[in-house]
């Protein structure tokens, strides 16, 4: 019988919670832009506001900025986005 | 040993089993587990005494990324320092410099994600640069030496198997450098004529330590005609001034000949930072104009207004090392968005605890 040769995995192998996407909302009144931070990001969402807003008359537009650019956004923040508005548009280019 | 004992020295990692070393080697590769070199294959007994060395229980919990959810456990880290090809008696050293890096303002999530491509740079102190051969002198930031290969490697092995800073996939890094294979010096504390670092950061002398700091790769200060302390500022400065990083610390790696020089002049670490921080300065309107900000985003006011590299004398952190011929010293950037800073921690005590 040969030995076996035992060896450890070196990787984090902690199972995650699986988390589902959210339903589509039925209607959407209100729309958050979260400004990730990075130069022109401002400029491109603004973009995107004029956009939604010239497309859909009557929806909320809120706008967010990640108080830095290099660190993940705050939860204070990210339940603030989740709370006062029906879906959100979060950038994550550079 | 009770059961309770028993089960807190109980190894919980997925256990493989392979025909030998070679397949082990080649089976780690095919996982995506190395760094792009082959790996000690990590037994559980060679584990266990890595933790052993160091006392930690396999489930302790020696640091915690919040943005990726993840926890790096004593077990983890010495896995991987076992792949690395570590000794057992690098662990505390290993323990510390983890801990350090998962401190909030280092922002390990941050510098490790970021296009920017720093590597942790690991500058030791202590008792334990003599009892571990941490090379401080000739070539320190290059190969040959076990401790500081190793050391290092075992970081950057822990970042991609643990922390899932895997290349493409979390770890950004446009061009990343060679620092992030290993990046691990000691200080050359008897060629040192003031402090050394970690006790100007607050460390007993006689406690051994890690700064860990978010690092682009070295910057040689090549200046090799002897000279005086004013021309060494210069060059320093020029080197700096080579560069583009908005604030943040900055390391600046003093080799033996350049030390000499500072010291025949009597200065003091505090003069070295205050001369630098002078020189290295530019027009903020140029240094945009460098750093590739459109025309649109230089204002007239800028050229009035000096941009110095370093926001204050003290974010210069100064460490003596190096060979004892050749004019070479270093400066060593920080992360470009400067959003990290060093810390500083002693190996195997607890200086502050509460």
């Amino acid at each position: 019988m040969t030995e076996k040769f035992i060896v450890l995995d070196p990787t984090l192998e902690v199972e995650t919670t699986r988390k589902e996407r959210a339903p589509r909302p039925a209607e959407i009144h209100t729309v958050g832009l979260l400004d990730n931070g990075k130069p022109n990001s401002d400029k491109v969402l603004k973009k995107v506001a004029e956009m939604l807003a010239a497309q859909h008359p009557g929806l909320t537009i809120h706008y967010y900025r990640k108080p830095g650019a290099y660190r993940p956004a705050p939860d204070s923040l990210l339940d603030k986005v989740a709370t006062e508005c029906d879906v959100a548009l979060v950038g994550i280019g550079d | 040993m009770d059961t309770q004992t028993e089960a807190a020295w109980t190894l919980t990692s997925r256990h493989i089993e392979l025909a030998n070393p070679s397949e082990a080697i080649e089976f780690y590769y095919q996982q995506g587990w190395s760094d792009g070199l082959p790996v000690v294959p990590p037994t559980p007994a060679r584990v266990r005494e890595f933790l052993e060395y160091s006392g930690n229980f396999p489930g302790d919990i020696l640091g915690v990324i919040p943005a990726r959810n993840r926890v790096i456990t004593a077990e983890k880290v010495a896995i991987n320092a076992v792949m690395a090809g570590c000794l057992p008696n690098y662990m505390p050293v290993i323990v510390a410099a983890i801990e350090a890096m998962c401190q909030e303002h280092f922002n390990l999530h941050g510098i490790s994600a970021t296009t920017g491509g720093t590597a942790p740079l690991l500058i030791v102190n202590g008792p334990a640069v003599q009892q571990l051969n941490i090379n401080s002198g000739v070539n320190c930031f290059g190969p040959g030496v076990r401790a500081n290969a190793t050391i290092g490697r075992a970081i950057r092995l822990v970042l991609m198997n643990v922390c899932g800073s895997i290349p493409g996939v979390i770890d950004k890094a446009c061009i990343g450098h060679p620092g992030k294979y290993s990046y691990c010096i000691a200080e050359d504390e008897a060629g040192n004529p003031w402090e050394p670092l970690s006790v100007e950061r607050g460390v007993p002398a006689e406690i051994s330590a890690v700064t860990v700091f978010a690092g682009e790769a070295p910057h040689f200060v090549n200046s090799q005609l002897g000279g005086t302390g004013e021309r060494l500022i210069g060059s320093i400065a020029n080197t700096m001034l080579g560069t583009v990083y908005l604030g943040g610390n900055w390391v600046l790696v003093l080799c033996p000949e350049h030390v000499t020089i500072f010291k025949k002049e009597g200065w003091t670490k505090a003069q070295i930072r205050e001369a630098v921080y002078e020189r290295a300065v530019r027009p903020l309107s140029e240094f945009k104009r460098i750093a590739g900000h459109p025309d649109s985003a230089i204002s007239a006011e800028d050229a009035g207004v000096a941009y110095h590299y370093l926001q204050t004398p003290e974010d210069l952190l100064i460490v003596t090392a190096g060979g004892k011929a050749g004019g070479f010293s270093a400066v060593i950037p920080p992360w470009a968005a400067a959003d990290s800073r060093p810390v500083t921690r002693a190996v195997g005590v607890c200086i502050d605890c509460d």
